[in-house]
This record gives C-alpha cells, sequence and structure tokens, in this order.
C-alpha cells in the first residue's frame, strides 16, 4: 500500500519544502445556466396539416415547460445547430464545442394512424443518455399533460429534483360574472389551471365570493371561504371542494371568520382562523371529526397560518405590535415560541413559507401600494421582490421553490382595474401573467405535486 | 494658648490652601495627562456601517444588476480620521504595531462555514479540509501585512497560490450543482512551460458530473510558466486544485 504523506501546504516556505502536495482551493463556481437544443432527428413524410400540429405542438410544449426556468437553463434555437442524431461519443464534440449541455432528440414517425414520438435526452457533459422513451402521441388537452408528464421525467434526471411541470394553481375570478353585474365585485368563483395558465376550469357556481382557497397536498381536495351573494347570511363560511367528486360541502359555518384555511402535510387536520370567540384567532380542525384545537390565544387578532412540511413551524400574521407584523411559533401547543419577525412595513400580510421552510414570502404596503418581499424564519435576510409593478399581494411558492405565483393589480383609471396572476422566479424576476383576459384574478395556491 | 490658636489657625489655612492648590494642580495635570493618554492609547476600531432598519428600497434583481465596481466599500478606518461616518472607539492598553498586525493576520475574512466540509478524510486518515492553504479561505479583503507573509513570498507559494486566477473564469456549474454543496480535489501535472500533461481525481465529490465539471475548468485553463522549485512540484503532479476547497 502506497504511502501518502500529506503536509499542509501553508504560507511558509521550509513547509513547502518538506510537503509532498500543495493543496489550493479554487473557490466557489459560478453559476451557468445549461444550454439546451429539442431537435428533431426525423420526421415523416406526407404528413397531414393535424399530424403536423400535433408534433409541433408536442415540441412547442415541451420547450415552453423548461423556458419557464430562466435561472437554470436557455432553450437555444435548433435551427442554429446541425440537426444530427448522437450515435457514438464522438458525435458529443460537436455540442461541446457549441457548449450545450442538454440535448433532446426526437424522432416522429406514423403507424397506422397514430403519431408515435421518440425522446432520448443526453447530458453532454457526461457524454452519456439520461433518458429515453417513446409512445403515441395524444390528442387535446391529454397532448400537454402527456408532454408535462415527460418533461417532468426528463427534468427529474437532468437536475435531480421535481419540476413544476405537472402542477396545478387554484384561483378565483369574476371571470364569468355576468357582464354588467352591478354586484360584480361580490361574485368571484373558484378555478384550477396548469402552472403555465393554460387549462382554466371553473369549479364552482356558488354565485357569491369566494376567497382565500388552498388545495391538499395530494392535490384532491380544495379549501375556500365564501362570503354568499344575495339576501340572507353574510358570515365568511368554510368549503371543502372534492376534484375526484367535483363537488363541495360545508365545513364550518361557525359565526364570524371561517377562513385562511390551510392543510397539514397529511392533508388529515386543517389550520384556519376563526372569529367565534369574538376576536380572530388560529385552529388546528381534524377534518374527520371536526375537532378543534386553540394554537394562538392573544387579545390581538391572529389570521394567516401557513405550515411548515414537518409541522413544527407556523408562520402567521397578527397585529399584538399594534400593527400587522409577521410572527412565527411552534403551532403543536397554544401560543408556543411564539416570536416576532418582522419590525418594519406598515402593513404586512399573507405570509407564506417556501416547501423547504427556509424562506417567507409575504406582501407589505409601502409607497401607497402593496409589494412582495421575503424574510428568513429567523427574521434575518428581508429582500424585496417586487417594485414599480403594481400592486402585488397573495404570494405562494410553487411546489419546488422555485417559483412565486402572486396576484398583480394595475389601476389604469379611477374607474377601471385589472388584477391578474403572474408567475415570477423565487428572486423576483418576473416571467409571465398566467391570467390575461381572465377577468379580474387573485388568490392564487399552488399545487405541492 | 490664643496664640497657639491663632498660630494653629493660620497654619491650617494655609495647609488647606496649599491642599486645595495641589488638588487643583493635580486636576489639571490628571486632565492634560489623560488627554495624551485618549490620544495615544486609542485603538481606532474600523468604521461600522449601519443600514437604517426599513423595508429595503431596491430589489433583489436591482441588487444583481448593480456592478461589483459600482459598490461602495465601506470606508477604511484611519487613526484620528475624523470622517463623516460614525466611529467607535475602544479605550485599551497601548498595543505595539507588531501586535496590531499579528491581530490582523489572524483575522477571518469572509469566510463561509456552511460550505466548508469537516468530513472528507484521504487515506492516510487526514482531514483534507486541514490541508487548505489559509489564505484561500478568504474570499476578499485587505492585504494581510506581517512576518509570516513576507516569509511566504516565495516562488513556490506565489505560484500555487496564483493557479486558482487561471482556474476560476472556467469553473462554472448549472443550478443543479451549484447548491448541493459538494467538493472534489484533482491533482495536475504541468510541464515547465505551464501546460497541462495530465489530470486525475485526487478526491471525488461523488458526483460524477460535478468530478467532470471540474475537470474541464481545469482543461480549459492555460497556466504560467511554474519557476525554480515550483517546476518540480507541477512536474511531479504535487499540486492538487480544491473544487472548491
Amino acid at each position: 500500500m502506497i504511502k501518502f504523506k500529506i503536509t499542509l501546504l501553508v504560507l511558509l516556505f521550509p513547509v513547502i519544502a518538506a510537503a509532498n502536495y500543495a493543496i489550493v482551493g479554487v473557490g466557489e463556481a459560478e453559476l451557468e445556466r445549461d444550454k439546451i437544443v429539442f431537435q428533431k432527428t426525423s420526421l415523416p413524410k406526407d404528413l397531414t396539416p393535424i399530424e403536423n400540429s400535433r408534433i409541433k405542438k408536442f415540441i412547442d410544449t415541451f420547450k415552453d415547460d423548461f423556458s419557464f426556468y430562466v435561472d437554470k437553463f436557455d432553450v437555444l434555437d435548433e435551427k442554429l445547430f446541425i440537426q444530427s442524431e448522437i450515435k457514438n461519443n464522438s458525435d458529443y464534440i460537436y455540442w461541446i464545442n457549441k457548449k450545450v449541455n442538454i440535448l433532446f432528440s426526437l424522432r416522429f414517425w406514423i403507424n397506422k394512424t397514430n403519431v408515435h414520438f421518440g425522446l432520448s435526452v443526453y447530458k453532454v457533459s457526461l457524454n452519456q443518455k439520461i433518458y429515453e422513451t417513446n409512445g403515441v402521441i395524444q390528442q387535446g388537452k391529454r397532448l400537454t399533460s402527456q408532454v408535462h408528464k415527460l418533461a417532468d421525467l426528463s427534468f427529474r434526471k437532468i437536475t435531480g429534483g421535481p419540476s413544476i411541470f405537472n402542477s396545478k394553481i387554484v384561483f378565483v375570478s369574476d371571470r364569468d360574472t355576468p357582464a354588467g353585474n352591478k354586484i360584480k365585485d361580490n361574485i368571484k368563483e373558484l378555478y384550477v389551471m396548469d402552472f403555465n395558465g393554460e387549462n382554466k376550469k371553473r369549479l364552482t357556481y356558488h354565485r357569491g365570493l369566494v376567497i382565500s382557497p388552498s388545495i391538499s397536498h395530494d392535490g384532491t381536495k380544495i379549501l375556500y371561504s365564501l362570503i354568499k351573494g344575495g339576501k340572507g347570511r353574510k358570515n365568511v363560511d368554510l368549503y371543502l371542494f372534492d376534484l375526484n367528486k367535483n363537488s363541495a360541502r360545508l365545513i364550518s359555518r361557525k359565526k364570524g371568520l371561517n377562513s385562511g384555511a390551510i392543510f397539514s402535510r397529511d392533508d388529515n387536520v386543517i389550520y384556519l382562523t376563526l372569529s367565534h370567540v369574538g376576536n380572530a384567532e388560529i385552529y388546528s380542525m381534524s377534518l374527520n371529526k371536526r375537532r378543534l384545537r386553540r394554537i394562538t390565544r392573544h387579545y390581538a387578532s391572529d389570521v394567516d397560518p401557513s405550515i411548515t412540511d414537518d409541522g413544527s413551524k407556523m408562520v402567521f400574521l397578527s397585529n399584538r405590535a399594534g400593527k400587522a407584523m409577521i410572527y412565527t411559533m411552534d403551532p403543536r401547543a397554544t401560543e408556543k415560541d411564539v416570536r416576532r419577525i418582522s419590525y418594519v412595513g406598515d402593513y404586512n400580510a399573507t405570509p407564506r413559507f417556501s416547501p423547504d421552510g427556509q424562506e417567507i414570502v409575504f406582501s407589505s404596503w409601502l409607497d401607497k401600494r402593496f409589494d412582495l418581499f421575503k424574510i428568513n424564519p429567523d427574521g434575518t435576510g428581508l429582500s424585496r421582490l417586487t417594485k414599480n409593478f403594481g400592486s402585488n399581494e397573495d404570494p405562494v411558492y410553487s411546489n419546488d421553490g422555485e417559483f412565486i405565483a402572486f396576484a398583480n393589480l394595475m389601476v389604469e383609471s379611477m374607474y377601471k382595474k385589472k388584477q391578474a396572476i403572474y408567475l415570477m422566479t423565487r428572486e423576483g424576476k418576473v416571467i409571465k401573467n398566467l391570467t390575461q383576459g381572465f377577468g379580474n384574478c387573485q388568490g392564487p395556491r399552488w399545487s405541492r405535486f | 494658648m490664643t496664640y497657639r490658636h491663632e498660630k494653629s489657625l493660620n497654619y491650617f489655612t494655609g495647609i488647606s490652601f496649599l491642599v486645595h492648590l495641589l488638588i487643583f494642580i493635580l486636576f489639571i495635570l490628571f486632565s492634560n495627562l489623560s488627554k495624551n493618554q485618549k490620544i495615544e492609547f486609542v485603538e481606532v476600531l474600523p468604521a461600522v456601517r449601519v443600514d437604517v432598519v426599513a423595508m429595503p428600497k431596491l430589489t433583489l434583481q436591482e441588487l444583481k444588476n448593480i456592478k461589483v465596481g459600482d459598490e461602495s466599500p465601506p470606508p477604511e478606518s484611519k487613526p484620528n480620521d475624523k470622517g463623516s461616518g460614525p466611529e467607535f472607539l475602544k479605550k485599551g492598553k497601548k498595543k505595539s504595531l507588531m501586535d496590531l498586525l499579528k491581530k490582523q493576520a489572524n483575522k477571518k475574512v469572509g469566510l463561509k462555514p456552511s460550505k466548508v466540509k469537516k468530513s472528507g478524510k484521504t487515506s492516510t486518515g487526514i482531514n483534507l479540509s486541514e490541508l487548505i492553504l489559509e489564505g484561500n479561505k478568504i474570499s476578499k479583503g485587505s492585504a494581510i501585512i506581517g512576518t509570516r507573509a513576507a516569509q511566504a513570498n516565495t516562488e513556490v507559494t506565489k505560484y500555487v497560490s496564483s493557479l486558482p486566477d487561471f482556474v476560476r473564469p472556467h469553473w462554472r456549474l448549472p443550478s443543479y450543482l451549484i447548491d448541493l454543496d459538494l467538493n472534489c480535489r484533482i491533482r495536475i501535472f504541468l510541464n515547465s512551460r505551464g501546460e497541462l500533461i495530465r489530470s486525475e481525481v485526487f478526491k471525488s465529490s461523488g458526483n460524477k458530473e460535478y468530478d467532470q465539471r471540474a475537470m474541464s475548468a481545469i482543461k480549459l485553463s492555460q497556466f504560467p510558466d511554474p519557476k525554480g522549485d515550483a517546476k518540480d512540484l507541477a512536474a511531479q503532479g504535487k499540486i492538487i486544485l480544491g473544487f472548491p476547497l
């Protein structure tokens, strides 16, 4: 066995002279966006316009999905490169020279009436094919769903982690409220859409004001509060919508607020704000037996809970300091380890944990509008995300923590305003308006799968 | 009896006057001395920049767009500098220049403890994290002046510690690797012209792509000619580059 004698290289020459190895640290690497190319290596002749459009939709959806990760990937135009399939190791050299690291090679062929695809994903830096699959291209909405799934599988192979491609966003909108309705502002219904704003679907028909929706971790249920329209009792009641049964049921109708409800990690318990005792307090409720457990007990109002996945920390909003400030606590007992983490801002609102529990995004009233900020759970690292972009509220992290969806309000005149749901990176780079031309939308909540 | 009494009164009045005079002189002397002492023994600590606690005005994107060169560094403190920035003075015993230099040299600047791995032992059981040039832990800072630094100003040390500057421009990682907190070490063999003859993984990060990217960064680097004793060290493959440490 060869014996190595490794001596510390310090700043003294005599030590170096005696040393066998000199180790020097290069330092932290710079962040590099991976260049991606989607290439069609084979395309059947005599395609019908429908087949052609399906292939185009297939490739475009794939490219669009990866384009959302603006901080990770740089999706390049395939026309800039030679369209050739990688058959042996020497074929990687062309892509290495072009500094392309991820190569999607797509092949298409017709078998009877079906359009088939073959997908190979190469990681050029490793000279390796990292994923391969094939199948039949689906039609309509199933096609986009199929590509999202394939894109997610490819993403996992590339990065080792999940993507947002299969995720959904629930939100409320006045989109289908009849035009000219005098009480239009008070009618908002629940909708769901894909992460990229496509496939929007209306879920409720209450003819009332739906607020603060929240989707379960398994993606099958949505909690929301409702203020019923028309005459009669005006109360903020809590409902549970079952996406499998496509129906809603009343969960809590105590006097006053029954709102801001969110699911625990196992979806069996919910955390919500109730005000039946005269003051808004945060409770947990078992969904089976509706058993209540009080979490906050203070003469001030406590609202808007958000819980980490392990259930050990809750962030909420409280005016116990005289102004709406952000607090954290251990929700496993009443008033346990309550700690104020925000000391600035005139009015802070809707604090939400990132999926890893390492950050909290919230909105704060500043310069006559709401803007988005984030802060670490220990109160450090306060940073600003939005500015000069209307009024921004209701932020929520994506399932992978890389993005934030939020409601943006643009006031065009005294009588005209537009509220839409936008997507941005967790660093505040705005990517897309997800609800353009879809009425006034707010309250986005991201699914966790 | 009366005379003695009068004498005693004058005597004590004189004593009292002298004592008061002495106290006054001592007070003047003491205040002057303490003034001098303050000037002589005050240690001026670096000025501290205190940011006003409020909601941040700049967004993260705006902060990112500020070029590094545009950032105004915190003002350096100078003895007796009565600048506009707040200064904190600390009384203490007079320290020699050597003490101050030692203190400065022992200062750890810009350390990132979370990124420094404590594990990672070689086959001989030596903790590799202990084998790193101390100076390379410092990300950025003012020059360290001292007798050690002067001694270290040799060809070998100068050569070895210059190598990261040639590799760093090519050392890039995608986001999915940069967050993994990996560490690998590559052994390099250079000829007398500084050309890379061979490189091999000395300690793997456990991630093939990470190691590969470190190797690529080395291959893309153009190293300077080693001189003197550094020539042998380079030719024998006794230089190991740590990514990041």
